[in-house]
């Protein structure tokens, strides 16, 4: 929690169970408007629930609803990590 | 009410026929998983049919249904995510709402996840000046999870009518029908709360206006500055065109806006707000005004947020080992059942129409008819037609229902979740998995739910992969083949297990060959990087029984039986003609089959067997059937059903298990159903894809099948 650059990462690299709060929005190809749509928005909260055994996809908790998301397409988005509030 | 008061009341309505232009047209919108056809099939009963707007491929239920005197049609448009059509679903949808013909829209939320549903109200009342109602369904589900929805409030502050609701219940939708009722006698309501930074709206206001004037009428129901704002965002998407069509505006007024939009959009992009930037600007603030209209009506009891049993269920059914356990289980469970199951009304139905046949050839008779005809009436097309109703019927009666009630449950999802990874490894999405698995029921029902996938190459993989699929049609073949050739020599307890393990093999070498077909594809014809793939896995929910059986009866069993006999009986005539016309002292058929006969040897069958499946084409049902009949040189479709004389015959023209392991593969892949020919076409619209289609599971089949005789013959089993 003390160096700045250790927080920021990106949705793929939280752990099942972390979360996180997203700061931008990468090139994710022609999933960048339905990622938009389903609410991975900047400042929104994301927690990571669990993924798949490869690692590849993974369930994300965001705007209540959960969204599996493949790690390439996670690696677009860059969060802060912070602690889960509930 | 019970079913057959539903069907009664079907009936009646059917007999009362409506008088058009005295209704009014509801349209029923809403993001994915809010139980919006549950609302739809609850308001409207049985009293649906499905519309097909001219032009349109692809369909969408209409129900209706009467309250305070007023007739309410009601168009249940496919779920999406926002008015930006990603999928042909979608653009069918966002087609209906620009040509304006609903008179109000009811949009369904899910009350667990309001905010993304709020900001879909938004955008909705960003397009038309209707009147909108907002359902707030699954409230109970939400109410379990601690979540609590002020609607009084909500509607204060949306300026909407808001009916909190739970379908599956049918709590609340007495008042969703009235709100409807009422909302369709028009009346206006408050403009859209959501805005947009300064410089946006600038240009927003700059553009609507010169649409206004462009246009001179607008696109019926669409508001013009709804329109700007599409054209400001990206002037080629269909949305644009659809309402610039809808409205019938002239191609020079279209590039006249058109390049007023690209001077709005230089403008922005040098303030900074680009393109992607634009577009996420636009999203976010709709879904942060959203947030803070929610943040003043939603209460949540932070003790009980999104269930920790659901995480667990989820890590149990998508785990290493659990996940792929389950999968398999499931997977021969449901087969298990089907098959089991299908048995003894199969029987039946075969006994009543074998019963019903002698009352119609007398019946024919006593018209008069001659013997000719009759024949290919009785022992063409009725004893073809019956054939496949009986076979085909009770299969697809119990594996649909099943296939609807792990759907309802959720797992379904979960499935494509498990699979995703090694369909992306084949250049194909995850949600192929979920069309695969309809497959399983029948092939048309897959490729028709190929329409799930967003990305057009990769439902094209999907789609003409799924014929490797092994349907319920192929079924009754592969376990009789396996229980006469394979394990009849087993003793009784260890002979179905024995069955059951290969016939699990067949069917995974089927998933193989689809995995590998798709891989193929992604590498050759359809070459492409996988596409990005959000899945959205909904909370897994007790499933409704009742509901279940009907919607999968009505949407897939019947849909599917219709166009099977629809193709089945003009070829019940195709087949007595080629049996009964004889050419030089011979039938058509052996002609065929003796000219068959050297590559059906090659494939280690023989021409019969390679004929069979040949007019097999409208349904694999009537193979075994037709093979039979050519090998006791009848002229019809005979129910030899005793299994011992079934072996001997076959025996006796040759079969060995070499043979009959031949058999099993080209059954598993050979060309698709014709059906599912015609399915496939109606999908994509190109002659070209189709006859791939066809090409690829055949060639797929013939190597496999020549390589597997070649061996079987070097080992002596030939």
């Amino acid at each position: 929690m003390t160096d700045a650059n250790e927080m920021v990462c990106s949705l793929r690299c939280l752990r099942d169970g972390e979360c996180g709060r997203i700061l931008a929005l990468g090139e994710c190809g022609g999933l960048y408007k339905r990622l938009l749509d389903l609410g991975f928005i900047e400042g929104a909260r994301v927690r990571k629930l669990f993924s798949a055994p490869s690692g590849s996809p993974a369930a994300y908790l965001v705007m209540d609803a959960v969204i599996a998301l493949r790690s390439a397409d996670a690696d677009g988005i860059a969060v802060m990590k912070n602690e889960c509030d509930r | 009410m019970s079913v057959t008061d539903k069907v009664k009341s079907l009936l009646r309505h059917r007999a009362a026929s409506p008088a058009p232009g005295q209704e009014a047209v509801i349209a029923l919108a809403g993001n994915p998983n809010v139980g919006k056809s549950t609302v739809f099939n609850r308001l409207t009963g049985l009293k649906q049919h499905t519309g097909n707007w001219p032009g349109k491929t692809v369909d969408a239920a209409e129900g209706f249904f009467e309250r305070d005197g007023r007739r309410l049609r009601v168009v249940d448009i496919p779920g999406m995510y926002s008015l930006t059509p990603r999928s042909p679903e979608e653009q069918t949808a966002v087609e209906f709402l620009c040509a304006g013909r609903a008179d109000a829209v009811a949009v369904v939320c899910d009350a667990g996840c309001l905010v993304r549903g709020i900001s879909f109200v938004l955008e909705m009342a960003e397009l038309t000046d209707r009147p909108i109602i907002v359902c707030v369904n699954l409230i109970d589900e939400a109410g379990r999870r601690g979540i609590r929805v002020d609607t009084g409030r909500l509607s204060a502050l949306l300026g909407m009518p808001v009916v909190a609701s739970s379908a599956a219940s049918g709590k609340g939708l007495g008042e969703l029908a009235a709100c409807m009722a009422k909302a369709s006698a028009g009346g206006r309501r408050r403009n859209c709360p959501a805005t947009y930074p300064l410089p946006v709206e600038e240009k927003l206001r700059r553009l609507a206006s010169a649409v206004a004037a462009c246009a001179g009428k607008n696109a019926p129901g669409v508001r013009p500055r709804f329109f700007a704002l599409k054209l400001l965002q990206d002037d080629s998407d269909p949305f644009v065109r659809s309402i610039a069509d809808a409205s019938g505006m002239a191609p020079e007024m279209r590039e006249r806006l058109r390049s007023l939009a690209r001077e709005c959009r230089e403008e922005l992009a040098a303030g900074g707000l680009d393109g992607g930037k634009l577009t996420a600007t636009v999203i976010s603030r709709r879904m942060i005004t959203a947030g803070a209209i929610c943040e003043q009506c939603v209460s949540k009891d932070s003790g009980r947020q999104r269930a920790v049993s659901d995480v667990r269920l989820d890590r149990f059914f998508t785990g290493r080992v659990s996940g792929r356990l389950c999968m398999l289980l499931l997977l021969c469970l449901v087969f298990w059942l089907t098959i089991v199951g299908a048995n003894y009304p199969s029987e039946w139905l075969s006994g009543v129409f074998g019963r019903l046949e002698p009352a119609l050839r007398s019946r024919l008779d006593g018209w008069g008819m001659s013997s000719f005809a009759r024949g290919l009436l009785v022992d063409g097309v009725y004893r073809v037609l019956t054939r496949i109703i009986a076979v085909m019927l009770p299969p697809m009666a119990i594996f649909f229902p099943l296939f609807t009630l792990l759907e309802d449950a959720g797992y379904l999802p979960r499935a494509a979740f498990n699979l995703d990874a090694s369909l992306c490894r084949c250049g194909a999405c995850g949600k192929q998995a979920l069309t695969t698995c309809m497959g399983f029921g029948c092939n048309a029902v897959g490729v028709t739910g190929c329409r799930i996938i967003d990305s057009p190459r990769e439902r094209l993989i999907a789609i003409l992969t799924n014929s490797f699929i092994p349907c319920n049609g192929r079924f009754p073949m592969l376990t009789a083949l396996i229980a006469l050739f394979l394990t009849g020599s087993v003793a009784p307890p260890l002979d179905s297990l024995l069955g059951a393990a290969l016939l699990t093999g067949l069917i995974c070498l089927g998933l193989a060959a689809s995995f590998g077909a798709s891989k193929l594809l992604s590498l050759t014809l359809l070459r492409g990087e996988p596409s990005s793939f959000a899945l959205e896995l909904p909370p897994f929910r007790k499933p409704r029984i009742g509901s279940v059986i009907v919607r999968s009866m009505l949407d897939r069993t019947l849909f599917v039986l219709g166009r099977a006999a629809a193709v089945a009986a003009p070829a019940g005539a195709v087949i007595w003609l080629t049996a009964n016309v004889r050419a030089g002292g011979e039938s058509i058929l052996s002609v065929i089959c003796r000219f068959l006969e050297p590559a059906g040897q090659l494939l280690g069958m023989d021409g019969v067997i390679l004929t069979a499946f040949l007019l097999g084409l409208p349904a694999n049902e009537i193979v075994i059937p037709l093979i039979i009949m050519a090998y006791m040189a009848q002229g019809s479709l005979n129910g030899l059903n005793d299994a011992g004389a079934v072996h001997s015959l076959l025996l006796a023209n040759g079969w060995t298990v070499g043979r009959a392991v031949c058999v099993m593969l080209f059954t598993l892949m050979h060309w698709p159903c014709a059906t599912t020919c015609v399915t496939i076409f109606r999908e994509t619209r190109s002659l070209k894809w189709t006859a791939l289609a066809v090409l690829i599971p055949t060639a797929a089949g013939c190597a496999v099948c020549a390589a597997a005789a070649a061996l079987f013959r070097m080992a002596g089993m030939m």
